[in-house]
């Protein structure tokens, strides 16, 4: 299709909405004055032009506020150019926030040197009997109270997406409960679960948890014609020790990777999707700073919160991009900027939270950084997906699926991950028996990963006696005979 | 003699900054004017040069002179607009005009085709990402009147930029690229397709049996023997054998492929000479182009399209079309059989001239006040 200003060529400008620019200009136009007969100049009769007053007056007054606070929202936006500090002459390519790798899981194979293979590590198998004796009664209702105070009982109010359900059909504003939001809620409440399982181990006295940790990491081109990489990571949440974990493969398995291959992705280049652009930072930033003693990374939570459509395999990459550069950043700074191979691996854990619903779980291990030459000594990664197998045409076919942690959280209608519709007064809240689609095994997976590096045994004690259920933000406390002595007075 | 050498530095200058000659023009003739007042005649110091377009008005020069210095010092009212615009408003339709005016309408200075959604911004550097648009309004871009009166309304459509000049593709090599995802697109009749090369990505109009995943050959490379032509593929027109049927083709070398991109459509290729071929568009005219042009093989997807009607005025509003008027023109020249003779072969390998600018002559004193 032939636009106008293909046809017009750049001579010309199109202005549509004529009449209303036509106004603006004209309104625009009143500043400079009326047309002033000329007998009234000789007369010497002084005239005013009271737009231009009030506009001269409107600009004294700000004047006189001299102060403004420092915060982004008084300071001039900085422009792309070389104004910007963090402008830099060479262009480079970086995978942010809301960067979709098309070729998804293997794209990001090659852009960190990374051999995956799918499958539990036997760490967490081992862990996952160990745990069995830890897990509370009703673990299973409270995992369902944190999901609908995430999907439906919060009381945010935010602004909505667009719905876009009908093609054409302009649907109201609504206001509710972000994917954002929802995911949030989730991370953190499920978190505090497991933390409470563990709450008699003295051990976790040590971790510490970080939110937002943002993490930068930059490479060199490796040939004169590439350019430069940079990943510019936010992981949501962080649990950190001062230990570093233990490496989730034998160096014979680490030996064995200088013989396998990288996946090809001819025609296409791993560079694809990256935005080329000129202001990034060209540090090296790890979320904590060089002194703190608790910043050996644990495990990483990594939100994916759009609504887009997005393939498994392109959120996947989003995991294993994550957890490279939290290690690649640690790494330059125990080793040095110019380390190649690692002297002692550095490992951890990762998990996917795709909308507050679909978990997956990855255990990364950093070999190298020399990710010039493809040969040689790669990285590693466990990926964890509740597969599931079917016989297409006499071919067993295996499609990696993520845990989902409920498909419905509305008996009534089926909720697209938020609040959209308003509630009918005939619905009862009370009993819970909304929420029959729950799947415990993310609280199990949750479990293990936290219990990595974890001395299980005798060291653990059960904070309360059993029968009794331990304190908890979401339920009260139970009454007491206290309060029943008083009721019975009053 | 000192106002022909303004005017033969006013046309100098004129190449240089477009829309700043209005006011040097008028600068120039507003100088001379004050020189010699004293005549009677207000035709006596305008110049008579021969880029004198419109005949100045007596009427419209008997006004008192105004120093141009205190004139020109206020901003103009209107946006920077170039000469050539005000030409346009001028000379530009005073009503709409319809296929019953066949006789009556007057030449178009542009022409201009019916768009329902034009792109706000283009950006500096071809982008992948949806384009956000405006409504036309079946509105003259620059005069703001109503063209087209059956545009208006319709579901709002982002506009996905084609790639109609693949500059990446060589002379000398060929080069493999993957078909990533093949998609309906609002603006069009056909598919569109993106196609992913090495770091970059770009749509393209699909042809008709174009799946994820293919990977498809692309060449300016013109050879003694002839390419073996797979579907998709995209060539110099050179290189493919005589019969070939191709979409998305050429005229002009470095222009863009512009031609044959609506669902279904296809030209075929049917004489080939050095550096020259022969090739019937779909509306069956014959022209030589370069053979250098490049053009995919195959046609154009979704061939069916013009076979399914709408089915109800609530489909065609969706689309932008407002409806038209139900009365009978007897005039219009649409009904009957037309039997013409064939066009000659049109020869796109004859250099152009350049058009010559056309200068207009304005009065200071307009109708609008425009100018000041």
């Amino acid at each position: 299709m032939v636009h106008f200003s293909g046809v017009l060529r750049t001579r010309h400008r199109a202005v549509y909405h004529y009449k209303r620019q036509w106004r603006l200009l004209v309104e625009k136009q009143k500043l400079g004055g009326p047309i002033v007969p000329q007998a009234y100049l000789d007369a010497g009769v002084k005239i005013i032009n009271a737009a231009a007053e009030q506009k001269e007056l409107e600009n004294a007054i700000e004047g006189h506020f001299d102060w403004k606070p420092d915060h982004p929202m008084f300071r001039p936006a900085v422009g792309d150019g070389p104004e910007n500090p963090r402008y830099n002459e060479i262009p480079a390519r970086i995978f942010r926030r809301g960067t979709q790798l098309a070729e998804g899981l293997e794209q990001a194979q090659v852009l960190t040197k990374t051999v995956v293979v799918k499958g539990v590590p036997p760490v967490w198998e081992y862990a996952a009997n160990q745990i069995k004796s830890l897990r509370f009664e009703d673990e299973d209702e409270r995992g369902r109270r944190c999901v609908m105070q995430s999907v439906r009982w919060d009381p945010s109010d935010l602004e909505l997406p667009k719905r876009v359900m009908k093609y054409g059909h302009l649907y109201p504003k609504y206001w509710g409960i972000t994917l954002q939001k929802a995911n949030d809620l989730i991370c953190q409440n499920l978190l505090r679960l497991t933390e409470l399982t563990f709450s008699g181990n003295p051990q976790i006295l040590t971790r510490h948890l970080a939110k937002n940790a943002l993490v930068n990491v930059t490479y060199e081109p490796a040939r004169p014609t590439d350019s430069r990489i940079v990943f510019n990571c936010n992981n949501a949440l962080m649990l950190t020790d001062t230990q570093q974990l233990p490496a989730f493969f034998t160096p014979e398995q680490v030996n064995l990777t200088k013989e396998t291959k990288l996946p090809s992705l001819y025609p296409l280049k791993p560079t694809l999707n990256l935005d080329e652009v000129q202001v990034y930072d060209w540090e090296t930033a790890y979320p904590f700073l060089e002194g703190f003693k608790h910043a050996m990374p644990h495990t990483i939570f990594v939100q994916h919160n759009s609504a887009e459509e997005w393939t498994l395999a392109q959120k996947q990459s989003k995991a294993l991009i994550h957890s490279h550069a939290t290690l690649a950043a640690l790494a330059r700074r125990l080793y040095g900027a110019d380390v190649g191979v690692l002297p002692r691996p550095l490992s951890i854990q990762c998990v996917l939270a795709d909308r507050g619903r679909h978990f997956t779980f990855y255990a990364y291990q950093l070999n190298t950084l020399d990710m010039a030459d493809q040969e040689g000594v790669k990285n590693q990664a466990w990926v964890d997906t509740d597969s599931s197998t079917a016989v297409v045409d006499d071919v067993i076919v295996t499609t990696d699926l993520p845990y989902t942690l409920f498909s419905l959280a509305d008996q009534m209608e089926g909720l697209m991950g938020y609040q959209m519709y308003t509630e009918k007064q005939s619905v009862q809240r009370y009993p819970i028996r909304l929420l029959n689609t729950y799947n415990p095994a993310v609280m199990e997976k949750l479990l293990t990963l936290y219990a990595t590096h974890l001395h299980l045994g005798h060291h653990h004690q059960q904070q309360q006696p059993q029968g009794q259920r331990p304190a908890d933000g979401l339920n009260p406390p139970p009454l007491t005979e206290k309060h029943v002595a008083r009721r019975a007075v009053a | 003699m000192s106002v022909l050498l303004c005017e033969m530095k006013m046309f100098a200058l004129r190449k240089i900054c477009n829309h700043t000659v209005t006011t040097i023009f008028t600068r120039g003739l507003a100088n001379a004017r004050s020189q010699n007042n004293n005549n009677n005649d207000p035709l006596a110091n305008v110049p008579r040069s021969p880029f004198l377009k419109i005949k100045p008005r007596r009427e419209a020069c008997q006004r008192e002179t105004k120093d141009p210095r205190e004139v020109f010092a206020k901003p103009l009212l209107t946006p920077d607009v170039s000469e050539t615009e005000y030409a346009l408003r001028h000379n530009d339709y005073r009503r709409t005009f319809d296929r019953k005016d066949l006789g009556r309408k007057p030449r178009k200075q542009i022409e201009l085709p019916p768009t329902k959604f034009d792109v706000k911004e283009w950006p500096e550097n071809y982008t992948v990402k949806p384009l956000k648009t405006v409504r036309t309004g079946g509105r003259h871009p620059i005069t703001g009147r109503v063209v087209y009166r059956r545009i208006g309304g319709g579901v709002y459509r982002d506009h996905l930029w084609i790639d109609i000049n693949r500059n990446y593709i060589p002379e000398d090599r060929t080069i493999e690229e993957k078909v990533m995802e093949v998609r309906e697109d609002p603006n069009r009749s056909g598919f569109v397709a993106l196609i992913g090369h090495e770091d970059h990505q770009h749509w393209i109009i699909a042809t008709e049996n174009m799946k994820v995943g293919q990977i498809i050959k692309s060449s300016r490379a013109v050879g003694r023997m002839s390419i073996r032509a797979y579907e998709g593929d995209t060539y110099a027109v050179g290189a493919l054998p005589i019969g070939t049927v191709v979409s998305s083709l050429e005229l002009i070398e470095g222009h863009g492929c512009r031609v044959a991109r609506a669902a279904g459509c296809c030209a075929t290729i049917l004489k080939k000479e050095d550096a020259s071929v022969v090739i019937q568009l779909p509306s069956k005219l014959q022209v030589r182009v370069s053979s250098k042009c490049l053009a995919t093989v195959g046609r154009v997807s979704n061939p069916q399209w013009i076979k399914i009607p709408w089915g109800t005025a609530g489909a065609t509003r969706d689309r932008g079309i407002r409806p038209k008027s139900g009365l009978w023109h007897r005039k219009d020249g649409y009904c009957g059989r037309k039997i013409h003779p064939a066009k000659p072969l049109r020869n796109y390998l004859i250099p152009t001239e350049p058009k010559l600018l056309e200068f207009a002559f304005q009065p200071l004193k307009r109708a609008n006040g425009l100018l000041k």
